[in-house]
């Protein structure tokens, strides 16, 4: 890779965590994972948590901390959706990382050296102890090698079928890390033979400070209220949150003055408030002619029509001037618009749809 | 040339409306830096594309402007051969990864991280980044393990490439890829705006245009600013010798087609009326108007005059049906299928009238 200018880096990359210390909230995870680090004992590892909770960083730092930066390549395999992993290559370029013996020296990680034997492995980690001499001291330099599968749920079953016996087979010198968001999508052989961490979603306050931090670092000055909407926003998602102070940052440059609540809703694709109060007054006129325009006129400010829908659900959640039953024939609407959407549908039909319903309960509700 | 490719601004301090959003772009062309992936949304014909290539020309100046047409090939690990059309210069790149179709993952795996293994061939200019620049259009047409492939990639190598991205609809992208973009919205512009750009554009050309006219076009055009032009231009066409104040905007033949049907159907409710319905609906199908766009420009036109009462009813078979037009395959059956539970809804609400 050739040299870059730091500042160049997006900030997310630039502020991930070095070392576990310095990761942000996940206290367990990385006490258990501290441990391991010290003893040198590191099970196979599933982390699942919601995007932006630290699981990529807490899984890179511990490889930090793990392995001295000239082993790093060497040690450490780094797979993720961008590249390919199918069936093919789990048996081919997993497996074939998997069996290769740790501490192969940099002269013989040839692939004719690769089936180096039980006794030469041996040797060579003499060797490298010698060579590198007082800087490994600090790290553990456990005697494993570490698979990092991040988005491991976007891997498909046949191909998560042939990891199974791998990850047993090797598990003499291959670690696995799996990182994903949604557990239920590993299944289950795999996920039973790693030990589970769960990430939680940030809480406001802890990411406050590291944002605090990295304004500071940055030379950033920002009103504390920016500060707020921004985590108010992200929804304990880190990596949002950061990169929406990045964009604050390249927007309003270090003072951040002329940047609004506004804006920082339009830079994460939401629709302002003010949108849904409008909508919400249209349908509670019972005009259906208005609903339609005000429907039109916000497909064609180009708000995305899902977003519409939760914020919809707030406004009909909360609001104490229909009944019940209004809110739950409203809701079972909203739910299969989403669903609709998803599936590929235009978004103006659909809302139309689910206001026109909102537009009859709430009539039937007044009365 | 169309007016509409000929008076594009291709500078950032000729675009016209959305200043904000122009304010914004020019701050990041001026520390190009600190520029993050870019997320352009909004309907077609609001001025993403030329937000883009006007943003990308305040980045690295003229060159972005040569552009070449390139055709690659790709292997996919099944040994099919994909063909993808891209634009380049010698800064940026655009592909709209939707067309590879099934195949688009890889497309988006291979092409990228070849993009941005390799660094920019800076120039000496100073203010130039020392980034390349991927235009993903048509974002949303990806399928999901495509974005899935973006995430990783989008971090990865992103100190030596940026993405744009552009789409018409935010909510077919996948929240990761979003939360690592600054989104743009686009919005189209308003009825007034596109009376100001289509004066501008009369008065590059020559021709005066009087503002009643100018207002009828934004009025027609639903506010796609790309569609006004065209139809300024159509206007210009029919009647060389100048333009009127009340002369007809032109609209198009496909839309007064539809029109039409929305007649037929609401003038009487029978088997053969539902047939002969079909004939036009192939005739529109044949002639490449998406089926989507069908039933919407219908819903519109079956509304305009439809009682209050029956509206929530049609939207929702409306949006009933369009879901399956979505999921199927044969997209006559589900046009059909539509107008025949519009005509039983409405012929129920008429025998009840007058009984």
């Amino acid at each position: 890779m050739p040299p870059v200018s730091a500042k160049s880096i997006p900030w997310v990359e630039l502020y991930r965590p070095k070392n576990l210390d310095q990761v942000s909230h996940q206290v367990e995870v990385v006490a258990t994972l501290k441990k391991a680090v010290e003893t040198g004992q590191l099970p196979h590892l599933l982390l699942h948590g919601p995007p932006g909770s630290g699981k990529t960083s807490v899984a890179l730092a511990l490889c930090k901390q793990l392995y001295h930066p000239s082993q790093l390549k060497r040690r450490v395999l780094e797979l993720n959706a961008s590249d390919e992993r199918g069936i093919s290559v789990v048996r081919d370029k997993i497996k074939q990382f998997a069996s290769l013996t740790v501490g192969g020296s940099s002269k013989s990680s040839g692939s004719n050296k690769m089936k180096s034997s039980f006794l030469v492995k041996k040797d060579n980690q003499k060797d490298e102890k010698m060579d590198e001499g007082e800087d490994t001291k600090h790290y553990p330099n456990p005697p494993f090698k570490i698979i990092i599968l991040d988005e491991a749920d976007a891997v498909t079953p046949d191909a998560q079928a042939a990891l199974r016996r791998i990850i047993e087979a090797y598990s003499n010198i291959t670690r696995f890390i799996l990182i994903c968001n949604y557990v239920s999508r590993i299944i289950e052989p795999v996920a039973s033979r790693c030990a589970k961490f769960r990430f939680q979603s940030l809480p406001v306050d802890s990411m406050k400070k590291r944002l605090q931090d990295i304004a500071s670092h940055e030379g950033l000055t920002v009103k504390d209220d920016i500060v707020d909407e921004v985590l108010k926003l992200s929804g304990g998602d880190m990596r949002k949150a950061v990169t929406t102070l990045q964009c604050v940052h390249s927007l309003g440059g270090s003072s951040s003055c002329n940047v609004t609540t506004e804006t920082i809703y339009e830079m994460v694709g939401l629709c302002t408030p003010g949108v849904f109060d409008a909508l919400w007054e249209d349908i509670w006129s019972g005009e259906i002619g208005r609903v339609q325009k005000t429907v039109d006129d916000i497909c064609a400010d180009g708000f995305s029509a899902q977003f519409l829908l939760d914020g919809l659900t707030d406004k009909v959640v909360s609001s104490d001037k229909i009944n019940d039953m209004a809110k739950a024939t409203i809701a079972i609407k909203i739910a299969e618009a989403e669903k609709m959407m998803i599936d590929g549908a235009d978004e103006g039909l659909q809302l139309m749809n689910v206001c026109s319903h909102a537009l009859t309960a709430v009539a039937t509700s007044k009365k | 040339m169309l007016w509409v490719d000929k008076h594009r601004p291709s500078k950032l301090e000729d675009l016209t409306f959305h200043g904000d959003i122009t304010s914004r772009l020019e701050a990041m062309a001026s520390r190009p830096q600190t520029m993050p992936h870019l997320f352009f949304y909004g309907p077609s014909g609001s001025g993403k594309k030329t937000r883009i290539s006007s943003l990308l020309r305040g980045l690295f100046g003229h060159g972005t402007e040569r552009l070449k047409l390139d055709k690659r090939t790709f292997k996919t690990p099944s040994n099919k051969t994909i063909e993808i059309n891209m634009i380049t210069s010698n800064y940026h790149i655009e592909i709209s990864p939707g067309d590879a179709g099934n195949n688009d993952r890889f497309v988006v795996q291979s092409v990228i991280k070849e993009i941005a293994s390799n660094t920019n061939v800076t120039t000496s200019k100073e203010k130039a980044a020392d980034f390349k620049v991927v235009v993903l259009s048509e974002v949303d047409r990806l399928s999901r393990p495509a974005q899935a492939a973006l995430r990783r990639t989008m971090e990865k190598y992103s100190h030596t490439c940026r993405l744009i991205l552009c789409c018409n609809n935010l909510s077919k992208v996948i929240e990761p890829v979003r939360s690592r973009c600054l989104g743009i919205r686009v919005g189209a512009p308003t009825h007034d705006e596109i009376c100001d750009v289509l004066k501008v554009v009369a008065r590059k050309e020559s021709i005066t245009l009087p503002d009643e006219l100018a207002i009828n076009i934004a009025r027609e055009s639903s506010r796609n600013l790309r569609r006004a032009i065209l139809m300024m231009e159509a206007c210009h066409v029919q009647k060389r010798d100048g333009l009127t104040a009340n002369q007809p905007v032109p609209k198009t033949d496909w839309e007064l087609y539809i029109a039409q049907l929305a007649k037929d159907i609401a003038a009487e409710q029978t088997p053969q009326k539902l047939l002969a319905a079909r004939e036009k609906l192939y005739e529109l199908l044949v002639n490449c108007i998406p089926a989507s766009v069908i039933l919407k420009t219908l819903v519109q036109e079956l509304t305009k005059n439809l009682d209050d009462t029956l509206k929530p009813q049609v939207f929702e078979w409306a949006a009933f049906y369009e879901h399956r037009i979505a999921m199927g395959s044969k997209e006559i059956f589900h046009l059909e299928a539509f107008i025949a539970k519009f005509m039983a809804i409405y012929k129920k609400y008429l025998n009840e009238l007058f009984g």
